[in-house]
């Protein structure tokens, strides 16, 4: 129960932090700063929070359980590639979002796209394909709180109460503290979960007897040596792993979260320490995923590896229940909390749990994002805020935190986890191929408004069709992301130049 | 060009060049299929040498990232007036 009392200290804390946040509110304008913290965001804590922000509960424990079954593969394949795309796309995309947002008052990238091209209806349609990407993201959130505070406090606490105090928490931060709340939550929690890395591979590796034991002892095996190379994947599949990270700057709550810098300097050093963070997070996590194969003599990884085994040999007649079940058995999803539960100190697994905890709360940037997207794409657009106010705009923001936090915890009580770890993997590829509206519209004047919502209809469309037939889209081993953003790519070029292109006014305004 | 409207980069300079150059080349060492089948030589005496390289392949990307913000930082598109928050 130690560690259990040790993350709700953490959760105090970062309650706290959103209440400093609104106190210190006061006095500024309501809208640009609830909703984008004043536009005021100093170099350290955009940093931060904005790593912060792009990390998430598989960060920690999916990329320790992707690398428990596949290797090392894990790290180029996730880590190594967004290190390099997500900087390129922040210095290039992230950096002119900003300008934009500066000199017209964009809160939104759907502001944007309608007046750089000149519509209205089609920025609502983009608001929609946006926000149902972005749904399940925030559910799965709520569903990791709940599934992490069960397992740190050792089942004392049940999933519904878990999921119940991580969502209160994160609703009322959010709430209260708005864009600057979440921007200093998120660097706090960057820092911990930063440090976890570190101390857990120290602990583990002490623990283990040395890491150099460990993995001499997997490739002494046929069975676990070519988890340390990358045999197992073709380099295709391998290179269509990096157009996953293209959807980052896509997705709502990072392209909004690039308005908050006081200064484009800001930028600079985020594109440099971006990689940075990267390798200090997920090169122990996927390390000590690795290496939890060799802990043979601990029985609940022993289990996995059984299960593993018998998932390997299993005859094509065996039940689909019964490999689902030995499915769920060889998930290595918790293999570094059951590592450190065997070798960290009681009082230190309580401080690696509220590590854990800072990376699976990571949704209250994307109800943040899709309260800010509400209010102003769809509230503000139709009316709204001229008839009513901005604080009324700013309440109805809260409001829509409000509802749509308990919408998600409900909807985390009732539906199982599997289907929104889908979805969240068909939204990286739906938000990669809803990118190319982004470069389109900061680099090509040629692009047009029909072009555009070409791009959004498709992207819905494979969204739901790669949903629902296994295999669709995965032409040559390519991961579907591939195709579905070349034909996005395709679709804004051929569209946009079969119809006529934005005013010269409006082009003047984006300098052509 | 209005007076609101945001500045695009100066034609021909040369750190596009730069930038296209180093978005090759970064893709390229990305797709490391010289390491492919190798664990061994095990870096410090535990890291993977396919592991290592893409750990050294972050700091690389730091270090270029570094003289890319040198080289072709998009100054112009700070207006004066973006400063007085």
């Amino acid at each position: 129960m130690i560690p259990a009392l040790i993350v709700f200290a953490y959760l105090g804390i970062i309650l706290y932090i959103g209440i400093f946040a609104w106190r210190g509110q006061a006095g500024r304008t309501a809208v640009e700063e609830y909703f984008l913290a004043g536009r005021s965001l100093g170099p350290v804590v955009f940093l931060l929070s904005l790593f912060g922000t792009n990390m998430t509960a598989f960060t920690i424990l999916g990329s320790a359980g992707h690398a428990f079954a596949n290797g090392i593969v894990t790290f180029a394949l996730m880590a190594s590639s967004s290190a390099v795309v997500i900087p390129l796309t922040l210095f290039f995309i992230g950096t002119r979002l900003w300008a934009l947002g500066k000199r017209h008052g964009f809160i939104t990238p759907v502001q944007m796209f309608r007046d750089r091209w000149e519509c209205g209806h089609i920025g609502t349609a983009i608001f929609i394909v946006q926000a149902a990407l972005l749904v399940p993201y925030i559910i799965i959130g709520v569903m990791g709180g709940g599934t992490a505070l069960r397992a740190i406090s050792g089942g004392a606490i049940p999933y519904w109460i878990g999921g119940a105090i991580v969502a209160l928490v994160v609703m009322c931060y959010v709430f209260l503290g708005g864009m600057r709340g979440t921007a200093w939550v998120n660097s706090f929690q960057t820092v911990l979960f930063l440090s976890f890395g570190i101390v857990a591979l120290f602990v583990i590796g002490r623990g283990i007897g040395g890491f150099p034991a460990a993995i001499e002892s997997l490739l002494a095996s046929p069975s676990t040596a070519p988890l340390l190379t990358r045999e197992r994947v073709s380099p295709l599949f391998f290179l269509s792993y990096t157009f996953i990270p293209l959807s980052t700057i896509a997705f709502p709550h990072i392209a909004i979260f690039c308005l908050t810098a006081r200064r484009l300097v800001q930028f600079k050093r985020t594109v440099v320490f971006y990689p940075l963070c990267i390798l200090a997070i997920w090169l122990p996590c996927v390390f000590l995923g690795v290496a939890a194969n060799s802990m043979v003599n601990t029985p609940r990884i022993a289990e996995k590896l059984h299960a593993r085994q018998t998932l390997s040999t299993a005859p094509p007649s065996m039940p689909a229940e019964e490999r689902a079940d030995l499915r769920r058995q060889a998930s290595g999803d918790d293999v570094v909390l059951v590592m450190l539960d065997w070798f960290a100190p009681v009082w230190l697994a309580g401080l690696l749990g509220a590590g854990i905890m800072a990376a699976v709360m990571a949704s209250d940037s994307q109800i943040l994002a899709l309260s800010t997207m509400f209010t102003e794409d769809v509230f503000t657009f139709y009316g709204g805020t001229a008839r009513f106010g901005e604080r009324v705009q700013v309440q109805m923001g809260r409001g829509f935190v409000v509802i749509l936090t308990i919408a998600a915890y409900l909807i985390a009580l009732r539906a199982p986890q599997s289907i929104f770890d889908l979805a969240v993997q068909y939204a990286f590829s739906g938000y990669a191929a809803l990118m190319p509206l982004l470069v389109a519209a900061l680099f090509w004047k040629r692009s047009t408004k029909w072009g555009a919502l070409a791009v959004a209809v498709w992207v819905a469309a494979a969204v739901i069709y790669t949903a629902r037939v296994p295999g669709a889209l995965a032409w040559f081993g390519l991961l579907p992301v591939v195709p579905m953003t070349l034909i996005s790519c395709l679709l804004m070029i051929v569209v946009s130049l079969a119809t006529p292109r934005p005013s010269a006014a409006t082009l003047a305004k984006y300098g052509w | 060009m209005g007076a609101g409207a945001v500045a695009r980069a100066p034609a021909g300079a040369a750190g596009r060049r730069l930038a296209a150059a180093l978005l090759v080349a970064l893709f390229a060492l990305h797709q490391d299929v010289w390491f492919w089948r190798d664990a061994r030589p095990l870096v410090f005496g535990f890291l993977p040498v396919g592991l290592a390289y893409h750990g050294a392949y972050c700091l690389l990307v730091a270090a270029l990232m570094w003289a890319l913000t040198r080289s072709a930082w998009p100054a112009h598109l700070e207006h004066p007036s973006d400063t007085d928050a």
